[in-house]
């Protein structure tokens, strides 16, 4: 497996949302190498980009959700993965567990939370 | 003894209803047979010893029959009157038995002719006086205990004794007299008997035996009316038949009462059976009825969970619609900041983005709460406070929260939320210069029940002399503090003793 870009991916069906996130991370001195909406597109541009990090919505337009994306990701591109979900849920937070989540931020989430959580998946992506 | 039974009369009607026995019909029949049977001695003049003793014998066995019905029905039914009457007949039986049997060949010591007048026409006089005595005694004793019943059986037994005498003294035949009557001595018998069918008939209309009996007795007194006419068979002058006449009475009045007891019994059994099958039915019917309820309940138990579940879900979307409108503002928000090269107007937009997260942190607070309506304000106001301080950056800060237990709601949590937000920010900005210091934020309840919201800082306060450059900040912080407080229905005592100290005071009932 070749080494993954210094990258963030954002997935988010809300556009305001992942572009306040997109601020976000390049405030924290990150590049955000794509946005997706779809489960699909996310798979597809994690294979395109090969993100070290993704930002994760659970719910996301159409059929498939973050956690059916995330798992694809896992498989083929492996990135550190970070779920951002709005919901507490126990049936939502079973489903993250399944799947290989580096962690999970619930809405709404603060600036550290996310910084730090960024920082510590950039650290993990480095040394894998 | 009248008294006792007025609660009888009432009951006539209940009583024509279930009786289950026809009383009059019983009667006809009664009478015809005894009119047919009369018809036939006298116009055929029967007067044989034979027939005599197959009567003497019929009116014993059909009195001892009465009896053992009668003992019978006083257990079964608890009756005290049939008891007593039981008791009568017995007797009653007994006596007849003594006429049977008094005037056998085999067992006289005199010639036939002589025992027929001695002994045969000399008991007929006490067994008849003693039955209509014992039968209407029987009904002034009814509602006394049964444990007299013995007392009187000696009594009529005693009496029989004293008629036996006083019987075997006086004359049994006399030429007619008035109205042609032969007998004198037992012309009381038939005025005996009406006495008791008018008493039965009237004392104890709701009672089937009593019923019963007074019908008999009405046969009895037309069936002693013929003995008053009796004569020896050997007088020239004599109607022959009129003695037999009256002992075939005296045994269709005897049968007329098997008949009906014999038909009350049958009734009662017939009664009781309806009345199984009808609580039989009563109690299909409300198992039934029960099974149906239950099944309603059930549904509409289902109904209502489904409705809840329904309300849950709607509740949960809503308040997640809510947090990511939120979310969705602190977007552009945290855009628009991105594109602002005044640090002020940057950091005016970083107090907005602060207190966007606490109106989203109650949402976020009220999905995972398990009614969706309240949630305990503790964990909520450590992840607010420490989300403040994280934001600022000042990782030199130590913050200390402290709160009870407290389930709240929307309306309360919100403006809290609010004011923890303005409060702790109040302090990092104006108290802490050089770093390092402490917040401590506390929520407890006060000895008079009321609540009490604390936040402290050990800096230097608002006295800053560099504090001038934010006053358009702090000035939205006032006004924001001013106006949550008075919507919490508080007071705020701010004082500085080595530090500033907020005081919040909750009004007593103001809580959640």
């Amino acid at each position: 497996m070749t080494a993954l870009e210094k990258a963030v991916l954002i997935v988010e069906d809300e556009h305001l949302i992942a572009l306040g996130l997109s601020a976000q991370i390049q405030e924290m001195g990150l590049p955000v190498c794509a946005t997706a909406d779809t489960a699909e597109s996310a798979v597809a541009q994690a294979r395109m980009h090969r993100p070290a990090i993704i930002l994760m919505d659970v719910r996301l337009r159409g059929e498939k959700d973050g956690v059916d994306a995330a798992q694809a990701i896992y498989e083929s591109v492996g990135s550190k993965i970070i779920f951002i979900t709005g919901s507490r849920e126990q049936k939502t937070i079973d489903r993250i567990s399944q799947d290989h989540a580096f962690a999970t931020l619930f809405k709404p989430v603060s600036d550290l939370q996310l910084e730090t959580k960024v920082h510590e998946a950039m650290l993990a992506a480095d040394q894998a | 003894m009248l008294g006792g039974h007025v609660l009888a009369s009432s009951s006539a009607d209940a009583y024509s209803i279930i009786a289950g026995v026809d009383f009059g019909k019983n009667l006809a029949i009664a009478f015809i047979m005894f009119a047919l049977g009369a018809a036939g001695i006298l116009i055929w003049q029967v007067q044989s010893p034979i027939f005599h003793t197959i009567l003497d014998t019929s009116a014993f066995l059909a009195s001892g029959l009465v009896a053992l019905l009668l003992w019978d029905i006083s257990k079964r039914t608890d009756q005290p009157l049939a008891w007593f009457l039981a008791i009568a007949f017995g007797v009653v039986a007994a006596a007849e038995l003594v006429h049977t049997l008094i005037a056998l060949e085999r067992l006289s010591w005199e010639s036939a002719a002589e025992a027929e007048i001695r002994w045969r026409a000399g008991t007929w006089g006490p067994s008849a006086y003693v039955a209509a005595a014992g039968v209407g005694a029987a009904l002034y004793l009814r509602s006394r205990p049964r444990r007299l019943g013995w007392i009187f059986a000696l009594v009529l037994i005693l009496l029989y004794a004293v008629l036996f005498v006083t019987f075997q003294l006086a004359p049994r035949y006399l030429l007619p007299g008035f109205l042609g009557i032969t007998r004198p001595t037992l012309i009381g018998v038939p005025f005996l008997w009406a006495a008791v069918a008018l008493a039965y008939w009237r004392l104890e209309r709701s009672s089937q035996v009593a019923r019963a009996v007074a019908a008999g007795a009405a046969v009895m007194t037309v069936a002693h009316c013929f003995m008053l006419f009796s004569q020896p068979a050997d007088d020239p002058t004599a109607i022959v038949g009129t003695g037999m006449v009256a002992h075939f009475g005296k045994v269709a009045a005897d049968l007329l009462l098997l008949l009906s007891l014999t038909q009350i019994g049958a009734a009662d059994t017939a009664r009781r059976l309806r009345a199984e099958a009808e609580l039989t039915q009563l109690n299909k019917n409300l198992e039934l009825r029960i099974d149906e309820r239950t099944g309603e309940l059930v549904a509409a138990n289902t109904r209502l969970s489904q409705a809840l579940e329904q309300r849950d879900l709607l509740l949960r979307e809503v308040y997640h619609r809510v947090k990511n409108n939120l979310q969705v503002i602190d977007g552009i928000v945290t855009l628009q900041s991105q594109r602002l090269a005044d640090p002020d107007a940057k950091l005016a937009l970083k107090g907005l983005r602060r207190r966007l997260y606490a109106l989203g942190l109650v949402h976020q607070q009220l999905m995972s709460s398990s009614d969706l309506k309240t949630f305990d304000v503790s964990p909520f106001l450590k992840e607010l406070s420490e989300n403040i301080i994280e934001g600022i950056g000042r990782r030199d800060i130590s913050l200390s929260v402290q709160a009870i237990p407290l389930d709240v709601g929307l309306d309360f949590a919100i403006p809290l939320g609010l004011l923890v937000t303005e409060l702790v920010t109040n302090s990092l900005k104006h108290a802490f210069p050089e770093g390092k210091g402490k917040i401590e934020v506390v929520l407890d309840r006060r000895k008079d029940g009321s609540m009490v919201l604390i936040v402290s800082d050990n800096g230097t306060g608002y006295d800053m002399p560099e504090a001038s450059h934010k006053e358009k900040a702090s000035g939205l912080g006032t006004t924001l503090i001013d106006g949550l407080v008075s919507q919490l229905r508080a007071v705020i005592n701010v004082r500085r003793m080595n530090g500033t100290i907020s005081e919040v005071l909750f009004a007593q009932d103001e809580v959640s």
